[in-house]
């Protein structure tokens, strides 16, 4: 009995295999599995959603493609786009580019898609940057705020990638300049993730631009991912007295960081960072926490967001990463508008209309493209504060050079 | 500041030390690398965060109840996994491979029926620090390394002075006569895996309440291996040696020389001194048992 049993566990295994292999890369025409009889209607428009949805990152990835889902409710309800309902096809990328450049190419063997949203990691999308141009659709990046995403190395636009968030070095001039101009901060030190473009990104333009202000940088000191103890470095810091600590990180790499810089015994220092940051770094290093500052998209303040957040909570339950869920949102209708302007539903057609988009009116404010670097033009960041276990919106600040 | 970077390092070696014991004391008796006793430091920093935030028990018997279940844990993997591959005297290797099954499977487990967001201890003790002029000394880590201290002094009383204990030690010597000789290799081992996750435990509970606990934390264990290999594979005061080396010159080389170049000069370092001495640090010279 256990031999047929074992005999018929490794047939099982061999068809799968087989079944698995075989399938070159881009067929030019996939082969159709047997499809269950589709129902009466005009055909749906597909697009991706690169996000990441298990892994370090989830808690952004679901709010995307949740809000995602409710703008496709909508825009369905409506009567779709050209008279088309939209479908998404989600890819998991899980937090890291490898898998995310797996997880695209299989969507786009599977399914005929017009154009790929998200993902919010800039590592991510510069690897799937090359599928999609190889592909002909386009992709617009959700928080992918590093300048390689949208612009090649001579620092021309990729033609197929775009993006609806402001870029690090913007984030790291606010950074420099809310510190040295707003709260009087002249001495800083980093400490980044050297493993990451984000954080890397980052650093480099603070420094700039903090030291292009007047400010001393005392020094930065890297570490790599996964990392969780960081007290090597910080006694390094403590020892250099800086009036502020910037952690451009993601939200672990905030919370631990502070936590043990406050046991070492570093008292003063202000923290600040970007848009890492996360509510659920005030749970692991709540009063640690207290009083920094954090460089963010939108603004839960805005009406149009709060009204968002209303409907989601409705839908999925309370989040707090509302500005991942506008995101997805406004992803979702900023394509509706392309594929109308475009006035048909494919690739060249969409990215045309992408780069042309002027004042497209979305939940967190206008868009307009800037063809020369595809990414929206001249937004405006919002401050946020930790208090108590909440990050609250200081004021909205653009730096003035 | 070299003060300041050596209790660091310490406090860094200590949660090793607890992970290297379990992770030798395994090695030395089944004679192969167990991948899954991340799994167990795991089961254990999970067990801790959920009876701990339910807030019924005391402190002291929340964190028991954690060694415990990593420890159950571990006799738990034994019995379903191990037990049937050593009964048909299968190869080491495929105790490796079975290992690294276990801690796949344990880490998608949790991401699939737990979550994968990071989750945040209670607080157990007071957010405090002792300075000593110019260097600063955390509560938690006194507490933790006190706790690492005294379960591995019991430990080494226990393998060194009791009946079990001994039983154990022929285990490692040479576990197919000891089995002719009349110890009932089945309760060693049960009882060698129950110590192994029962330490692992305290190790997850306490980078638990240091750090927070996710599902890949186990892979902090690939250095607690590494430090192993350093003090002498199957010498308990090795892996605490090696342990407390490893965590000594991590911290060094990130102060003093670089963050980043930080892994790759640890693991420059081992393979030195594993070409001079290739037993380790304080390894037993093993020849071909004939």
């Amino acid at each position: 009995m256990k031999r047929l049993i074992a005999a018929a566990v490794s047939l099982m295994l061999v068809v799968a295999l087989l079944a698995g292999c075989g399938q070159p890369a881009k067929p030019a025409e996939p082969a159709k599995p047997a499809e269950p009889p589709k129902p009466a209607g005009p055909e749906p428009i597909k697009f991706g959603y690169l996000a990441h949805v298990t892994g370090d990152g989830a808690v952004w990835g679901q709010a995307e493609v949740n809000g995602a889902k409710i703008a496709i409710e909508e825009i369905n309800k409506a009567g779709g786009v050209l008279g088309r309902p939209l479908e998404m096809i989600v890819a998991d990328g899980r937090g890291n580019a490898a898998d995310s450049v797996n997880a695209v190419k299989k969507v786009l063997s599977e399914h005929k898609i017009v154009a790929l949203l998200g993902s919010n990691y800039s590592g991510v999308n510069i690897a799937t940057g090359a599928v999609v141009a190889e592909a002909k659709i386009p992709q617009i990046g959700s928080f992918a705020t590093n300048p390689k995403v949208t612009v090649d190395d001579a620092g021309n636009p990729k033609p197929w990638s775009f993006r609806l968030c402001f870029i690090d070095p913007y984030q790291g001039k606010v950074i420099a300049h809310f510190l040295y101009k707003e709260i009087g901060k002249k001495s800083a030190a980093v400490l980044y993730d050297v493993t990451s473009d984000y954080s890397t990104g980052l650093t480099e333009y603070f420094i700039k631009s903090f030291e292009a202000l007047g400010g001393k940088v005392v020094g930065k000191w890297a570490f790599k991912e996964g990392d969780v103890d960081f007290r090597p470095q910080l006694s390094q810091i403590k020892a250099k007295k800086p009036e502020a600590i910037v952690l451009p990180n993601l939200y672990k790499e905030i919370a631990l960081p502070a936590k043990q810089a406050r046991e070492l015994g570093i008292k003063d220092a202000v923290f600040m960072g970007g848009d890492g940051a996360s509510v659920k770094m005030l749970e692991m290093a709540g009063p640690e926490l207290q009083g920094s500052f954090w460089v963010t998209h939108m603004s839960i303040e805005d009406p149009p967001i709060a009204e968002l957040d209303k409907k989601y909570t409705a839908k999925f339950g309370k989040s707090e990463e509302w500005s991942n869920f506008t995101m997805g949102y406004d992803l979702t209708y900023f394509l509706a508008d392309c594929i109308k302007r475009a006035g048909k539903a494919e690739g060249q057609a969409i990215r045309d209309a992408a780069e042309a988009a002027k004042d497209v009116k979305l939940a967190q404010g206008p868009i307009t493209m800037d063809p020369k670097t595809h990414n929206p033009l001249d937004k405006v960041a919002s401050i946020l504060q930790a208090k108590g276990d909440k990050l609250v919106f200081y004021k909205k600040y653009a730096p003035k050079d | 500041m070299l003060l300041q970077q050596t209790v660091n390092g310490l406090s860094i070696g200590s949660v090793y030390a607890l992970i290297a014991v379990g992770y030798s004391l395994i090695y030395s008796i089944l004679q192969f690398s167990n991948f899954a006793h991340g799994s167990f430091l795991v089961a254990g920093a999970y067990a801790g965060f959920f009876v701990l935030s339910m807030k019924i028990f005391p402190m002291y018997i929340g964190v028991v109840a954690a060694f415990v279940f990593s420890g159950i844990t571990a006799t738990v993997v034994e019995r379903l996994a191990y037990r049937p591959i050593r009964a048909h005297g299968a190869k080491t290797l495929y105790f490796i491979i079975a290992s690294m099954g276990i801690s796949i499977f344990c880490e998608n487990f949790i991401i699939a029926g737990i979550g994968p967001q990071f989750r945040t201890y209670p607080p157990l003790l007071p957010f405090k620090s002792f300075s000593f002029g110019e260097f600063t000394v955390g509560i938690l880590d006194i507490v933790s390394a006190t706790v690492a201290i005294v379960f591995l002094a019991l430990l080494q009383y226990f393998i060194a002075r009791t009946k079990t204990g001994m039983a154990i030690r022929a285990a490692a010597f040479d576990l197919q006569v000891a089995g002719v000789m009349g110890v009932n290799v089945n309760r060693i081992l049960t009882t060698v895996f129950f110590i192994a996750g029962f330490l692992a435990g305290i190790a997850g509970v306490v980078l638990g309440v240091k750090y927070t606990v996710y599902p890949q934390l186990g892979y902090l264990t690939i250095k607690a291996f590494v430090a192993a290999i350093f003090g002498g594979l199957g010498s308990l005061p090795g892996a605490i040696v090696g342990s407390l080396l490893l965590g000594l010159l991590e911290t060094y080389t990130a102060a003093f020389v670089s963050t980043t170049l930080r892994d790759l000069i640890v693991f420059f370092t081992l393979i030195l001194v594993l070409l001079f001495r290739p037993n380790g640090i304080m390894g037993i010279y093993t020849e071909e048992k004939v």
